[in-house]
């Protein structure tokens, strides 16, 4: 025995020292680059290109992600986006190359001129290699000496952040229209706004600019009066409940009752509690929240919790149980603040359940896994004691995350297979609950969509992009043409990443719950195009906390997980620090 | 590379030396894993990998396994290159993935995601080529799910195979021509050719087995013997370990205690232990006798996984946890049947690895 330690013992030191040496060894780091360096595609649009890693270790995953594309201004626009194939190599070692397939998606739908967007090559928060792709879109309107241009129609006065539009004739020789001539917009400063093809402008600085109309060497100006959008509003706390043994997860509020679910685990003071919790407040004196009841079950995520419309049924999600049974808890609420277990539902929904939404008599599951049996299930809680799968979707890559229903269509925050929209009853595309058909999807610059908020008056779906790596985006997604999504607008928040929203829709108001960076409010009226955060849309900022941390077992830092507009009041759910109710003042 | 793992590899070299002395003249051998043995151990709801010093059960550092800051990602099984250069980790939710790190830098070197419903534990060839990495996919009823089969070197998926009901395990044998898939909800274990990916042999873990999704005996993890003669299976219903031949045969079985879990044997394939989820023990077994020797209660709550020293003299022992109580590692010293130490270690703690 003891001669077998010390052979042990030798092969130890060895394979410790050994160890050591390749800690130390020098030049063991990766090093990525893009060949070409740098691409001109002109007016292709697709090309391929290789990465190569040329440092002395291997590294992975390296995402490659596309920024968006930018005019001859610098300006971010809208339409057109490179798609890269693939968008994440999941090891790339010393010496070893993959081919990267580039494509651009909707660049002839812009205006003519060169256009550039970056690639580039990230491992973790680190860019390690970045990739310029230029390409240009032609002008097509010919070179006529006499022809003339006149700017014929639009405002000379306009308010940041308003999308409007304007109108130009173009006139042969003989001062006749030419019907259909190709008319490109642009604005100088270029920083003052985003213009369209189709003569659409949208202001951001508040400012003078010059609008400018060309065709075949032609142009003519307008000079545009600029103002400021000048929201203004606060918040006045109303009151809060405290939560600081469990994080807090989603909320709903409902008839003077708030549900509150809990995430992970959490210690204070050397105790660990973990998220198998809900919690009921009476919150029917706002000023004086008050915890009425709770409800425990096995698991340590109650990630997400919803109520049926007549308040009377809730659901609740489970994730990571002591017994690998996961799924939903049905709650009836017949006593709201004392909810009461209808039955636990595991029945292939083993792995887990994230997310839901109750919409009508069927709950809507986002079930854990990336495989043909994973994604959307639908639960029948017609009988909510006998509740049963009717039936599933699955995107065909990556995982669900959220799920929202609405007029029949449910939209699916498929991360990075994108925003997917189904049928489950709207028609269509002929679909009903039971059998729920595909009809359309979008994947936004970014991926890894989050949540996603449906909004049919105004013809917009609001998508958050949940990436803690370069945080922290909103995607606006035009939904006008239900099968032809497209992805209109941006609002971006930098140092966090957003989490859920809601909208009051009365009043065009979409608070977005932003982590660290507490709610953002904005105004989403109008038609909705660019850059949001540099139109001032952004009424008012909310940060409560205080500290710094999100999650913090220990902090009272702002972690800001969900809002609710509710009877003129804001609710939100904290992940440090429970639930809080404040007043809009604007 | 962080800080403390740089100030830990060095102080890992210093005692090298002491060590290789230590070994050569002390007559007295107490049971003490090898200087700078490290133990990994995965903890599933607080998506990190855990470095502990084996001899003291001191953390030495964690490593996130966190794709998504804000969900949980459940790392779930570990596995150690054969030949020592990598060690392997599985990410259960969202996009199930294998991630793989050196070895001593512990720097991580690539992720895959595997395209399946999720990721149980994880078998590797002997020459550290190929990895096969069972679902465990739980939520299918009877239906068969998947292993997928990845290519380490260049961490590619090279094939999915449909083999089964929620199989967890995958192991190659020593001689890396076979690989056996314990199928957890139907009651079988599955032997494949690494090469053809071929079945081999299947065959039901019990003369009466439960139905596909409904088990009577949920076989959920097995081992080789050295020699690759027999697959050592642990069914969590029976509380058993059995061990058949590669075409089914029994050849003997022992009971030990409720639920058991994970199982490990030690490499001259004399002694096993295994984790009993259900009651909170761990067995001793001797083999091939067959024959439990001891059963301890370790004082945790749902033992999970298991992993042994080089020289078999102690185990180290994960523990889940509930969603009351942390999880963490438990080490038993063989020898004396009695816990050295107990490390809180994240939650829901699930795969272990031994690196000497």
């Amino acid at each position: 025995m003891c001669r077998d330690r010390a052979r042990l013992a030798v092969l130890s030191s060895l394979l410790v020292l050994g160890s050591c040496n390749d800690s130390a060894a020098p030049g063991g780091t990766p090093e990525l680059r893009f060949n070409p360096a740098a691409i001109q595609l002109d007016t292709l649009r697709q090309q391929d290109a290789v990465i190569r890693n040329v440092g002395s270790a291997a590294v992975g995953p390296v995402r490659l992600v596309a920024d968006q594309v930018r005019d001859p201004g610098g300006q971010a626009v809208f339409g057109p986006s490179l798609v890269v194939t693939p968008i994440e190599i999941a090891t790339l070692n010393a010496g070893q190359e993959r081919a990267v397939v580039l494509s651009l998606d909707g660049a002839d739908a812009v205006q003519p001129g060169t256009y550039t967007v970056r690639l580039e090559a990230r491992v973790a928060t680190s860019v390690m290699a970045s990739l310029a792709v230029d390409f240009r879109v032609a002008d097509t309107s010919p070179m006529t000496p006499n022809r003339s241009i006149s700017i014929v129609s639009g405002p000379a006065s306009v308010r940041q952040g308003d999308v409007v539009s304007y109108a130009a004739e173009v006139r042969d020789s003989n001062d006749v229209v030419l019907p259909g001539e190709q008319v490109v917009w642009s604005v100088v400063p270029a920083s003052a706004g985003l213009t369209q093809p189709d003569g659409r402008f949208v202001p951001y600085a508040a400012s003078g600019a010059r609008l400018i109309a060309r065709s075949g060497g032609v142009a003519d100006t307008l000079d545009v009066a600029i103002t400021g959008r000048s929201l203004t509003g606060s918040y006045t706390s109303v009151g809060r409940g405290t939560e600081s043994r469990r994080f807090s997860s989603d909320l709903w509020v409902t008839g003077g009752v708030a549900y509150t679910g809990t995430w992970g685990s959490r210690t204070v003071n050397g105790t660990t509690r973990f998220g198998n919790a809900l919690f009921a407040w009476d919150v029917s004196d706002p000023a004086q929240p008050s915890l009425s009841d709770s409800v425990i079950v096995d698991a340590r995520v109650v990630n997400d919790v919803k109520i049926r419309a007549d308040g009377l049924l809730g659901v609740i999600t489970h994730e990571l149980s002591s017994d690998a049974q996961n799924g939903v808890t049905l709650l009836d609420l017949v006593d709201p603040l004392h909810p009461s277990v209808i039955t636990r539902f595991t029945t292939t929904l083993e792995t887990g359940v994230h997310n839901a939404w109750i919409d009508g008599d069927y709950a809507y599951l986002a079930v854990d896994g990336a495989s043909p049996t994973s994604g959307m299930r639908v639960l029948d809680i017609s009988d909510p004691q006998n509740p049963s799968i009717v039936a599933g979707f699955y995107a065909g890559s990556s995982f669900l995350h959220d799920v929202y229903v609405r007029d029949g269509l449910a939209f699916l925050s498929h991360w990075d297979a994108g925003l997917v929209i189904v049928d489950v009853g709207n028609g269509i595309e002929g679909g009903s609950p039971t059998s729920p058909v595909e009809v359309s999807r979008l994947r936004t610059a970014g991926g890894q969509t989050h949540n996603a908020w449906y909004w049919p008056a105004g013809g917009y779906v609001f998508v958050g992009e949940e990436d803690f790596n370069t945080p922290g985006v909103m995607h606006v997604v035009d939904v006008s043409d239900l099968r032809a999504p497209r992805e209109v607008a941006t609002f971006r928040v930098s140092g966090a990443t957003p989490h859920n929203f809601w909208l009051d829709e009365a009043r065009s108001v979409l608070f977005l719950a932003w982590y660290e960076n507490g709610v953002r409010t904005l105004d989403v009226s109008g038609e909705l195009l660019g850059e949001l955060d540099r139109q001032g849309r952004e009424i008012v900022g909310l940060d409560y906390g205080s500290g710094f941390g999100c999650p913090s077992s220990t902090s009272a830092a702002t972690c800001t997980w969900a809002p609710q507009f509710d009877g003129g009041l804001l609710y939100l759910s904290d992940m440090n620090t429970g639930l809080w109710i404040f007043r809009p003042q604007f | 590379m962080p800080e403390t793992r740089n100030a830990a590899a060095s102080g890992g070299a210093v005692l090298a030396v002491p060590a290789l002395l230590l070994g050569l003249g002390f007559t007295s051998c107490p049971a003490e894993p090898s200087v700078g043995a490290r133990l990994y151990a995965a903890s599933g709801f607080t998506d990190q990998v855990f470095q502990l010093d084996a001899a003291s059960g001191a953390v030495l550092e964690t490593f996130p396994l966190d794709v998504r800051r804000a969900e949980v990602d459940e790392p779930h099984a570990l596995a150690l290159d054969p030949r020592g250069d990598f060690w392997y980790a599985t990410v259960a939710h969202g996009d199930p993935t294998l991630w793989k790190f050196e070895v001593g830098r512990d720097r991580l070197v690539g992720r895959v995601a595997l395209g399946t419903a999720g990721a149980g534990r994880i078998g590797i060839t002997p020459d550290g080529a190929t990895a096969f990495v069972p679902d465990y996919y739980r939520s299918g009823g009877a239906l068969r799910s998947q292993v997928a089969v990845v290519r380490l070197e260049t961490l590619e998926v090279v094939d999915r195979l449909t083999l089964c009901v929620a199989p967890h395990d995958a192991q190659v044998d020593p001689g890396g021509s076979l690989v056996a898939v314990a199928c957890s909800k139907s009651d079988e274990v599955v032997v494949v050719d690494v090469e053809t990916l071929e079945e081999r042999s299947r065959f039901a873990v019990d003369v009466a087995p439960g139905s596909p999704g409904s088990p009577a005996h949920r076989p959920l993890n097995l081992v080789w013997s050295p020699s690759g003669d027999l697959i050592y299976v642990v069914l969590q219903e029976a509380g058993e370990v059995r061990a058949f031949t590669v075409d089914g045969e029994l050849r003997g079985s022992v009971g030990v205690g409720a639920g058991p879990a994970q199982l490990a044997l030690s490499d001259d394939g004399r002694t096993m232990v295994t984790a009993n989820r259900r009651d909170g023990s761990v067995s001793v077994i001797d083999v091939p006798e067959l024959i439990e020797r001891a059963r301890l209660s370790v004082g945790v709550v749902h033992p999970h996984g298991v992993t042994l020293s080089t020289d078999a003299r102690r185990a180290y022992i994960t523990y889940e946890g509930d969603p009351l109580t942390p999880g963490g590692v438990v080490a038993v010293d063989i020898d004396q049947l009695e816990t050295v130490w107990n490390t809180e270690a994240g939650a829901f703690t699930l795969g272990i690895i031994y690196v000497p």
